[in-house]
């Protein structure tokens, strides 16, 4: 009878949202708060160790944490969530990845269902039901089976939980077997954008990009090994990081040339084509990208140059822009006004943002893992990868 | 010899686990009241416990041990740690141990302590426990090592972070130049001065320009109070058991000495805008490198590497400024919205106002820039909030205006109050219309107002000042190292007074513990100056502001404060100060002298006239105005506060004030001269002016002016008359209205023969005012209406 306290806890568990610390074990705390002080302190800021240490991280959770039902799982994920949201709220790649992971939880649960016997499913614990589908709370599922029980109340009660246990240790590995799969989607990630270089490059275009983007730096050299191009890369004043891509993308088959980001426009009337990185795609197919690109897009748009974006589907944020401030981070002025100037620097405010905020409509191409879509084609993407977990994506802002 | 082993040693050290020594208390009382109850490095900073910054700079700069020394409010300091995210077991990336030590008067007793009991026998990283810094400190460490190899006598490495004169993080009480060798940084020698008299010359020691091809003597330096040090330097701490300071002591002692032979070199933060992030490995011919690039993903944009803020919470004036730093997002990723604790969140708005949750404002508030709000604080309708912090639970009143205010934890302001650069404790209750001008600190559970002007620079706390030389936290014992700081001149008075005061501390150290928590004294309150509703005392002895209007509790302290030039180098400290105000100051301590060598005469004088005091002193802040060209609101402001210091009446700063602008119209050169100096300083007269009554006043002044001064010859009278009274009406002064009843006055009042010229002189102007006045009535009324809005 003691194993029948564990269900009976987790139902409470899943129905209070109150969690701590105290819930996970070690193998999931250290990593855990490891990761937060690494955010917090900004340490790690590449885009995809992000992603990809916010997914292993879930996994770990997934794994390593105590639950008995999907409801609980979820609830845990969406606790280790919001705790990484607030390490670093700007972050939008954090929710992107944990929305994902939620989704392929709640996808799995209801795919291990379909597998079974129908006519048995009455006997499974509804709690087992995906949040989604489930419209029953834990607790009414307990209380079902305690009616059931009135009959043959040791037998149906350890044979029940036996075959609860082993769903759910089914489900589990399942669970874990995707975010597997997902990690190396992920990792994978820069390669398959890579892939479809020769469709968007062709022989001698002047193609113009901006700031440093490994995603776009394996894309120009991917289509390098088959076509020869120029490429003009903005300086990315005052981080230079525009200069560190230049000097990525050296090789024979590219000429690259480093122009100063005010010359943007007088050379667009050059470019053939302009391929961008980004940091995060919105939900309405706009950007948040390094300082500088909305220029870039803008003067594009002006000159009718097709504007391409590289980035890899975790990218997709299923958030609408809703407020440029929330979403942009805004980093030390030292680099545009030196701290020693002490008579300016009580004088002046100096904001350094370092992200822009690019319309969809200066979008004309995104380019992501599984081929170039066009920005009012995301919605579907997203449904496709989030549908079910968005709510986490608009709620955790709120709070 | 040596070469080879101390390189073996200072590879066995680099692997040693990296140490850090954390000075939890500061042993001076800069703070008081405002750490009478809590150690100064709990105080918040941006709503965040200062050690916490302190810890989390440590923590990321990969210290795995830190070893707290704290004093007064030890338990306090444990048991916060405690329930922190580093007591926590999880959070096991750095080890915290703290060690109380409770006889010690200075650095230099602490750390002999250390020395005593710890045994670090590596290098370590020592620092203040209110340091804010987003360095990385393992560049400095590796210098200091790399330093170590080619000088084995290297023994401490001093970071310092670039700032020019007049840079708000300036220690204001002081003047250090350094002397350091360009080619190897290392530091020759620090002439540190108190700003109070200013320095006049500086000594270099002949050897240093001998031995020297080249030395470099910076003044744009700040102490960060961030040390890398060898062990060695606890050892010399105890062999030289009279060093009390680190600076002033240790650094000048070693530098000077010519028994030791210790070196010390200086690593100067100098901001990121030169470099430029270089990529070593730059061989961009081969293909095969594009796995690498991924393995070797170094952070996408690391310009954390690149930047240093690095900065020590030493007096409320680095408390404000070090705010605004944090603030304005200079110590990113240090800033409130990414604060290192948990808890409160806090999102960004433009203009640099984050909002933690449940903030509320008013539909007509006015939150302006740069300000903290925190958890469930609220600002009321037709309140302004601007560059300032309200901690949790904060309120602000109706139409009252916080600016450059920090409000600690539940702090209320009532309506139509006034803070101005002031630094506000936990549970403080400001009435409707209280006035506090800038400087003031307010110790916890104070109660101010109804109604009452709170002259600047005052200190006020909930419990007595005599006691307070048991609360220890910020020990007033500590003071003796800025005295003798400032001793050049005036050192040998005191040594007296001062041993005789550490007596007094110690007996009563004992059984002032007992009741220190506890209760209140039961005497009545200073209600003349916290208004009739006030609850707590005024700390005589650390503001001007007592100077009028106490004359209790002054003999309680008898140590150097007492002394003029300490309580100004004191206030230079104080949040609020300007830099002005060490010139200010020291015109004043100027004047002092002069009159101490004059006649007894002239102090009795003084001494029964303070109205006479009074004009002299505005008149020398005018002076100063015009040398220094401040702005209009700076010199009104300054004006004011003499005003209210002195006592002053309204109707005699309006007179003196107009008779040194017009004093200062150059008479040769007359109509361009007395346009251009009302031009840029009629708005003062202007500021002095409250309805048209005085408007006319000062139109009476003018003529009285010109008709009587002695530095106007005979023959300019009239013509300078003539003149200005226009420009007043031109830049706005005084209204035609004013100058046409002055003018009916004076037709059939004026006495004497000069006035009566030049009452016909303005007659031709008086008249076209009369018409067109009636021209233009209703467009005047409604310009008037708008300037007296604006008001």
């Amino acid at each position: 009878m003691e194993t029948a306290t564990s269900p009976l806890q987790s139902a409470l568990q899943s129905t209070s949202p109150t969690l701590s610390f105290s819930s996970f074990s070690r193998d999931v705390t250290v990593p855990l708060e490891n990761f937060i002080v690494q955010l917090r302190r900004g340490q790690i800021t590449e885009a995809k160790d992000i992603a990809k240490r916010t997914a292993v991280l879930m996994r770990q959770v997934v794994a390593n944490s105590r639950w008995d039902d999907v409801l609980a799982l979820v609830n845990l994920l969406k606790f280790v969530g919001k705790k990484l949201v607030a390490a670093q709220p700007r972050e939008l790649l954090i929710v992107n990845i944990v929305c994902r992971i939620i989704h392929i939880v709640n996808e799995e649960t209801s795919s291990v269902e379909l597998i079974e016997d129908p006519s048995k499913k009455s006997a499974t614990p509804k709690s087992a039901t995906s949040p989604v589908k489930g419209t029953e709370t834990p607790m009414m599922g307990l209380g079902q089976s305690g009616a059931f029980m009135a009959q043959n109340l040791g037998e149906q009660l350890t044979s029940t939980l036996k075959k609860r246990t082993m769903d759910m240790f089914r489900l589990k590995s399942s669970i874990i077997q995707e975010i597997t799969e997902y990690i190396e989607e992920l990792e994978g990630t820069e390669d398959d954008i890579a892939d479809k270089a020769l469709e968007h490059i062709h022989s001698n275009e002047i193609i113009l990009t901006c700031g440093r983007s490994r995603t776009v730096e394996k894309f120009l050299r991917t289509a390098a090994r088959k076509r020869k191009f120029h490429v003009i890369v903005t300086e990315c004043a005052p981080m230079y990081d525009g200069h560190e891509q230049a000097k990525a993308l050296a090789c024979p088959n590219i000429e690259v040339v480093v122009i100063p980001d005010s010359a943007v426009f007088a050379i667009m009337s050059r470019v053939n084509k302009v391929i961008l990185g980004t940091r995060v795609v919105m939900a309405n197919g706009g950007l948040i990208a390094t300082s500088g690109t909305h220029m870039i897009a803008a003067a594009a748009r002006h000159h009718s140059t097709q504007v391409v974006v590289c980035a890899g589907q975790y990218k997709h944020s299923p958030s609408f822009p809703f407020d440029d401030d929330r979403f942009n981070t805004l980093v030390s002025p030292d680099a545009v006004l030196p701290y020693r100037e002490g008579d300016l620097v009580g004088a002046v405010d100096v904001a350094y943002p370092r992200y822009d905020y690019v319309p969809p409509e200066l979008v004309d191409v995104l380019v992501d893992n599984t081929g170039g879509h066009l920005p009012s084609y995301l919605y579907r993407l997203l449904q496709e990868n989030y549908d079910s977990a968005k709510d986490f994506a608009w709620t955790i802002h709120d709070q | 010899m040596a070469p080879g082993k101390s390189n073996s040693n200072s590879k066995v050290e680099l692997e040693e686990e990296l140490k850090a020594v954390v000075l939890a208390d500061s042993f001076d009382d800069l703070f008081q009241p405002l750490a009478l109850n809590r150690p100064r490095c709990l105080l918040p900073l941006c709503n965040v416990p200062m050690i916490e910054y302190t810890l989390e700079f440590l923590s990321s700069s990969g210290v795995r041990e830190t070893i707290l020394i704290c004093k007064s409010h030890a338990d306090r300091l444990q048991a916060y740690i405690k329930q922190s995210k580093w007591g926590r077991s999880s959070h096991s990336s750095m080890k915290i141990r703290i060690k109380v030590a409770r006889t010690a008067e200075s650095v230099g007793d602490a750390l002999r302590d250390i020395d005593n009991d710890t045994g670090l026998r590596s290098d370590f990283i020592l620092c203040t426990g209110m340091v804010v810094s987003n360095m990385d400190l393992s560049k400095l460490v590796a210098a200091h090592m790399a330093n170590k190899r080619n000088d084995k006598d290297h023994i401490m490495t001093v970071l310092l972070q670039e700032a020019s004169q007049s840079h708000r993080l300036r220690d204001k009480s002081d003047e250090s130049v350094y002397l350091i060798d360009p080619s190897s940084n290392k530091l020759l020698g620090i002439n540190s001065f108190p700003s109070l008299p200013k320095p006049k010359s500086m000594t270099i020691q002949t050897e240093v320009i001998i031995s020297y091809p080249e030395v470099e003597l910076r003044a744009d330096l700040v102490d960060t109070n961030i040390f890398v040090c060898s062990p060695q330097v606890l050892a010399l701490f105890t062999e030289n058991f009279d060093y009390q300071t680190m600076r002033r002591d240790f650094i000048h002692g070693i530098l000077a000495s010519d028994l030791l032979s210790s070196s010390i070199y200086a690593h100067v933060l100098a901001g990121t805008s030169t470099s430029a992030p270089e990529n070593p490995e730059d061989d961009g011919l081969d293909a095969a490198r594009d796995a690498d690039v991924n393995a070797a993903a170094d952070t996408e944009f690391d310009f954390i590497n690149h930047s240093g803020y690095a900065a020590g919470v030493i007096d409320t004036s680095a408390y404000d400024s070090i705010s605004r730093d944090l603030i304005g997002r200079w110590a990113y990723p240090l800033c409130p919205d990414s604060s290192p604790v948990d808890g409160a969140v806090y999102t960004y708005n433009r203009g640099c106002v984050y909002k933690a949750q449940s903030v509320f404002l008013g539909r007509e508030s006015y939150v302006e820039r740069n300000v903290v709000l925190g958890p469930n604080s609220h600002v009321a309708d037709f309140a302004r909030v601007l560059e300032s912090v309200l901690g949790a639970k904060c309120s602000v009143g109706e139409r009252s205006v916080v600016r450059g205010a920090y409000l600690f934890d539940e702090a209320t302001v009532g309506k139509g109050s006034v803070i101005e650069r002031t630094i506000i404790g936990e549970r403080v209750t400001i009435l409707d219309n209280v006035v506090i001008e800038r400087g003031c600190i307010i110790g916890d559970d104070v109660t101010i107002g109804p109604n009452i002007r709170i002259p600047s620079f005052t200190h006020i706390a909930r419990r007595k000042p005599q006691s307070s030389n048991t609360f220890s936290d910020d020990d007033l014992d500590g003071y003796s190292d800025e005295e003798e700081s400032n001793s050049g001149s005036e050192g040998q008075q005191m040594p007296g007074s001062n041993t005789a005061e550490h007596e007094d501390h110690e007996t009563s150290n004992g059984n002032a513990t007992v009741g220190m928590q506890g209760t209140y004294s039961s005497e009545p309150f200073d209600t003349h100056v916290l208004g009739s509703s006030g609850i707590g005392y005024v700390w005589s002895k650390y503001g001007q502001g007592n100077m009028n209007n106490s004359d209790a509790d002054s003999d309680d302290y008898d140590y150097d404060y007492a002394d003029n030039e300490g309580v100004k180098l004191r206030q230079l400290r104080a949040i609020g100060s300007y830099f002005a105000d060490i010139e200010i100051a020291e015109n004043e301590l100027k004047d002092e002298e002069s009159d101490e060598h004059s006649s007894d005469q002239e102090q009795e004088i003084e001494n029964t006239s303070p109205m006479q005091v009074f004009e002299r002193e505005l008149r020398l802040t005018i002076a100063r105005a015009f040398e220094r060209n401040h702005s209009i609101e700076d010199t009104a402001f300054e004006i004011s506060n003499v005003r209210l210091s002195y006592n002053g009446d309204q109707n005699d700063m309006r007179r003196i004030v107009a008779q040194e602008i017009l004093g200062n119209i150059d008479l040769g050169g007359l109509p361009t001269s007395a346009k251009k100096v009302l031009s840029r300083w009629g708005g003062v007269i202007k500021r002095c002016i409250s309805n048209e009554i005085e408007q006319v006043e000062v139109v009476d002044i003018v003529e009285r002016y010109c008709a009587l001064d002695p530095a106007v010859s005979d023959d300019l009278r009239s013509r300078l008359f003539r003149q200005t009274i226009p420009l007043l009406y031109e830049f706005d002064i005084v209204e035609d209205l004013a100058i046409i009843a002055w003018y009916n006055k004076a037709v059939t009042k004026s006495s004497d023969e000069v006035s009566r010229e030049l009452v016909q002189k303005i007659e031709v102007f008086v008249d076209w005012l009369n018409e067109s006045e009636e021209e233009e009535d209703d467009d005047d009324d409604d310009d008037n209406d708008e300037e007296s809005d604006d008001e």
